[in-house]
């Protein structure tokens, strides 16, 4: 299929090119790409003292789209040689990871190719691409989008998704690799686009629907498993005036999988935030309630491979370097979480907003697990037994096991013309045990405070100061850590950061950055991480060197993460687009 | 225009209609014994500060369990960092174990005969299945009998060993021998906590002719040629001498050391 | 396989010497904040110039490039008459907040939602912020990506040479 799809890609093409001048006329080519390349060094000083014959580690990807109006095509090569640290060691390899070709009229859009796509927030289906964690779950195959009248839109998916660098084709697949067929469709009626009288209504509805299955092939010597799972969703968004809901509800019928430990169970998930804002104010209440909703088109599939799915975090995602070293990651098997945000800007020439207005939010998340109650099984009581139902669960009780909370406050205050100040508070509660799999290790329970300071020496030249502690409530101070334990401490206890940043506008930044974890409970692991890093940036190139070491940590977006080993060594990063 | 999209809604209907529900008292699927008498070595990566592994060498002894226990074979070999020593947890580590996990970053890990684990891979539990099932329908190239001789007095252990070509074969190949003991209580993590008095099983305590074993005098073997090998060596004083076996096996480093037989045989 | 990818390549890269050297607005249609489509090749704005800026709401510099900008748009509106769509490439995890958070920090920009990415994408946008700047007839003639402190009058600049050209 693969290659009939570029056959015809590029006879069309060539045909196409061939035949009309006009067409070249309107011919446009676009692209970019990345290389991130790391040479890494021993450093004794963070137990680096082996580097296991790799000193370097490079990703790197290039994608040239071409439009010529109403038709698209693209491609995108990557190249892992061989992958950088902490990104999965499958991704090792060149090649052309991606293609597409479409067609879109308005009224009728057909894809062929890789797919990227969601069907409402992506409870059933989401495929994406994310280059910071090497993830990429597109769908190969072909999608068809009609909109058949102002207001609705009408969605068909169809296609295996990528895995690496594993072959799409059924023959060509290796025996272990049960990579399913992801077909999936979806409608969505805005009400106001597609009703003239509410055109312009203060009152604004959409409604949508979608059925996703997937078909994969029953290899289990143990299990009956289900060759055919499907699961559906619907969703409504209203609003009125300043204020908006949205909801969305999914089912998933029985998926076993590795991940459910193969139990039977049907997944569930229900999403519903409420927001407010007018001019200078914004609040949004956001809940979540998740129940065995894990979707991958294989049913072995591990981590994060192969989801079909996703399911959104609802949590404040931090930026800076201290509170972002403990950030959630969403828990397939279940989770009920909450969050409430608020942002507000106290007005500009009143006293406390001052000449230019004084920027204040607040948020404050928390996740628990669901809770699990033993079934019958075969004259048993059980709890997530394999082959068995699994677990009763009610679906409004929380359980007492919190996985997560993050209070945080912030202040952001231009003071005049020359002085820029941002500061946050954070409480933290993170069971790292069940986030990172860190067995027997304690809770973080930490307060994370950072003041970014911004003072403009002229037009074109400022200097930044960003001053950041992480102080850990109990994490056995002054108790000697057996031997037996201290991995589990690595990053543990209170931490400093400091970091000055100087650029000149628009293309240099110099910055010098320190990370002292002097309060680990373990002696040898209080060690400094100095940075130092060089950005030049010419419209939309971008060259960035670093030299330093890394502490060990985990990148997420989205929710979805990868860990980091600590390391030492040299980073360059170049991206261009054009 | 309606049409259209009646006849593409039906078209999407059809496509995904019919889910398949399992009936929930009828999930496990018979055992279905596979003929031939090959045998199959799963070895198990493992570490008692591994908090997936109980869980892991369950559904391999599950495997196992189904397909048939004097067919398949499980060793499990303490490796890597969750499996290092310290405090309270035994201390299973060898120098052979070590070599053969080959600074693998991660436990549980899986090798089916070698399969995917010389090559640089390492199978998770779920991915066991197939090579277990494509292992066991293979044709049997060696036969191995094992007879030991323990004396209870001084611990020590000599084993007689005859390896018998059941097909012509050519290959780079060798044997190994390997001492293994079943049913050590010791702690272990599970998952929510610890388990001070986890049974650990088939657990490996080295090889007693080194890592990769020893070469066959000669690579190309004709049906019926038969090779003995002896060995002794005396029992640690802490091995409990009857839950110790001997375990062995044929592999060829032609094909990334692929095991060919394995054998088992209990020291007393 | 390979010959057929080399061949595409070709295919692209002859048509793109054709090409012009100033591109177009992709086809792409995203939802504004009331979840009304706007087509990206349709935006226009009576021949004055257009900023498209790209950010999330979990994006530090965006945050900071656009409370700079913020500070400076009217002026910039009363001066060249520019305008400024501001594209929140947040997924769904965060489509929540985009009015929240814009409304809350009292933002008059217009903003767009990229909820499914197709518009970095088709712009070749890899990391946030990154700012495009349109000209009167609709073709993309300057873009920028990162942000640090006084950026914002780079952009102003190139506006200015853009706005001029006009008259």
């Amino acid at each position: 299929m693969q290659k009939h799809i570029l056959l015809v890609t590029v006879l069309a093409l060539i045909g196409f090119g061939a035949s009309a001048q006009s067409f070249l006329e309107n011919s446009q080519v676009n692209g970019s790409f990345q290389t991130d390349a790391q040479y890494y060094m021993l450093d004794k000083g963070i137990d680096i003292t082996d580097l296991n014959g790799k000193k370097f580690g490079i990703n790197g990807f290039g994608k040239v789209n071409y439009t010529n109006g109403n038709f698209s095509a693209g491609i995108r090569f990557e190249a892992f040689l061989p992958e950088m640290n902490g990104f999965r060691s499958e991704l090792n390899g060149v090649g052309l990871a991606n293609f597409y070709a479409t067609y879109d009229n308005g009224f009728i859009g057909v894809t062929v190719g890789d797919i990227y796509d969601q069907f409402g927030s992506g409870l059933v289906f989401r495929t994406y691409e994310e280059w910071s964690l090497g993830m990429d779950n597109a769908l190969r195959g072909a999608r068809v989008v009609l909109r058949p009248t102002n207001g609705v839109t009408i969605k068909g998916v169809y296609g295996r998704q990528r895995f690496f660098w594993a072959p799409y084709l059924e023959r060509e697949m290796s025996a272990d690799d049960y990579r399913g067929i992801v077909r999936g469709a979806d409608a969505e009626w805005d009400l106001n686009q597609s009703i003239p009288s509410m055109n312009d209504s203060k009152f604004r509805m959409s409604l949508g629907g979608s059925f996703v299955s997937k078909k994969q092939a029953d290899q289990s010597l143990f299990y009956y498993i289900p060759e055919n799972v499907g699961a559906a969703a619907a969703r409504l968004n209203l609003g009125y005036g300043n204020w908006a809901f949205s909801t969305e509800y999914a089912y998933k019928i029985n998926d076993p999988s590795a991940i459910n430990n193969f139990i039977y169970k049907e997944g569930q998930a229900l999403m519903a935030s409420l927001s407010y804002s007018q001019k200078g104010f914004g609040a949004v209440l956001q809940v979540k309630r998740t129940d065995n909703m894990s979707f991958k088109s294989m049913y072995t599939g591990k981590q994060n491979d192969l989801d079909i799915n996703f399911i959104p975090p609802i949590n404040y995602t931090h930026t800076h370097s201290l509170p972002s070293m403990y950030t959630y990651s969403t828990q397939p098997n279940g989770e009920m979480a909450a969050q409430l945000q608020v942002n507000y800007t106290i007005p500009k020439g009143t006293a406390l907003g001052g000449k230019y207005g004084t920027k204040l939010a607040f948020n404050m998340s928390q996740v628990n697990d669901i809770v699990r109650d033993s079934i019958m099984d075969n004259g048993q009581m059980v709890i997530n037994k394999k082959g068995s139902l699994g677990y009763a669960s009610d679906f409004f009780a929380i359980s007492k096991h919190r996985f997560f909370r993050d209070i945080n406050f912030e202040i952001d205050k231009r003071i005049n013309k020359d002085w820029h100040v941002n500061a946050q508070y954070i409480n933290l509660y993170y069971d790292i045990e069940t986030i990172e799999g860190h067995a027997g290790a304690p809770v973080v329970q930490a307060n994370i405070g950072f003041v970014d300071v911004t003072y403009k020496i002229n037009k074109k030249q400022s200097l930044r100061l960003e001053l950041q502690g992480l102080w850990e409530n109990e994490v056995h101070k002054g108790y000697e850590v057996e031997e037996s334990e201290k991995k589990d401490y690595q990053k543990r206890g209170d931490w400093a950061a400091a970091l000055l940043e100087y650029t000149i506008s628009p293309h240099w930044s110099f910055s010098i950055a320190d990370k002292w974890n002097y309060g680990n409970p373990v002696e040898e692991y209080r060690d400094h991480y100095f940075t130092g890093t060089v950005t030049y940036i010419h419209d939309a190139t971008r060259v960035m060197l670093s030299g330093g070491r890394q502490s060990e940590g985990v990148v997420c977006v989205g929710g979805v993460c990868r860990t980091v080993p600590a390391s030492s060594g040299v980073t360059l990063t170049v991206s261009t687009s054009f | 225009m309606k049409k259209t999209i009646i006849t593409l809604m039906a078209a999407m209907a059809i496509a995904t209609a019919g889910c398949d529900k399992i009936d929930i008292n009828n999930t496990h699927k018979p055992y279905t014994p596979t003929g031939g008498s090959k045998t199959v070595l799963i070895k198990d990566f493992t570490g008692a500060r591994c908090v997936n592994c109980p869980e892991a060498a369950d559904y391999a002894h599950e495997l196992q369990h189904r397909l048939g226990e004097d067919r398949i074979f499980i060793l499990s070999v303490h490796a890597g960092y969750l499996a290092t020593p310290t405090g309270q947890f035994p201390d299973f580590l060898t120098d052979e174990g070590t070599a053969w996990y080959n600074n693998h970053d991660s436990n549980p890990l899986f090798s089916v005969d070698h399969v995917a684990l010389t090559d640089g891979n390492t199978l998770n539990v779920e991915q066991i299945d197939t090579p277990v099932a494509d292992a066991l329908a293979e044709p049997q190239s060696f036969d191995i009998t094992v007879e030991n001789t323990y004396d209870e007095s001084s611990r020590k252990l000599d084993v007689k060993s005859e390896v018998k070509a059941v097909t012509d074969y050519e290959g780079q190949l060798y044997v190994s021998y390997c001492l293994v003991e079943d049913s050590i209580v010791g702690w272990q993590i599970i998952p929510g906590g610890m388990d001070r008095e986890y049974v650990f099983r088939n657990v490996f305590r080295g090889t007693l002719n080194g890592a990769d074993g020893e070469p066959l005098p000669s690579n190309h073997v004709f049906v019926e040629d038969t090779f003995a090998f002896t060995h002794s060596m005396t029992l640690d004083s802490t091995y409990n001498a009857d839950q110790c076996y001997i375990l062995s096996y044929v592999s060829d480093n032609s094909k990334n050391g692929k095991i060919l037989q394995t054998a088992m045989q209990k020291v007393k | 396989m390979k010959k057929l990818t080399a061949l595409l390549l070709l295919a692209l890269f002859a048509t793109g010497l054709y090409a012009q050297s100033k591109t177009d607005l992709p086809n792409v249609t995203l939802k504004d904040l009331n979840g009304k489509d706007v087509n990206i090749a349709k935006l226009s704005n009576n021949g004055k110039p257009i900023v498209i800026t790209f950010w999330a709401t979990w994006c530090a510099p965006c945050i900071k490039e656009h409370n700079a900008l913020n500070d400076v748009y009217q002026d910039w509106v009363d001066e060249t008459g520019v305008k400024l769509y501001a594209v929140s490439i947040d997924d769904s995890r965060s489509t929540a907040k985009v009015k929240p958070v814009v409304e809350g920090k009292g933002w008059d920009f217009d903003i767009l939602l990229d909820v499914n990415s197709d518009l970095k994408r088709a712009m070749n946008v890899s990391n946030p912020p990154h700012t495009f700047l349109i000209d009167g007839s609709g073709k993309i003639v300057w873009q920028h990506t990162g942000y640090v402190e006084g950026g914002e009058e780079e952009l102003y600049e190139e506006i200015l040479k853009v706005a001029k050209k006009k008259k």
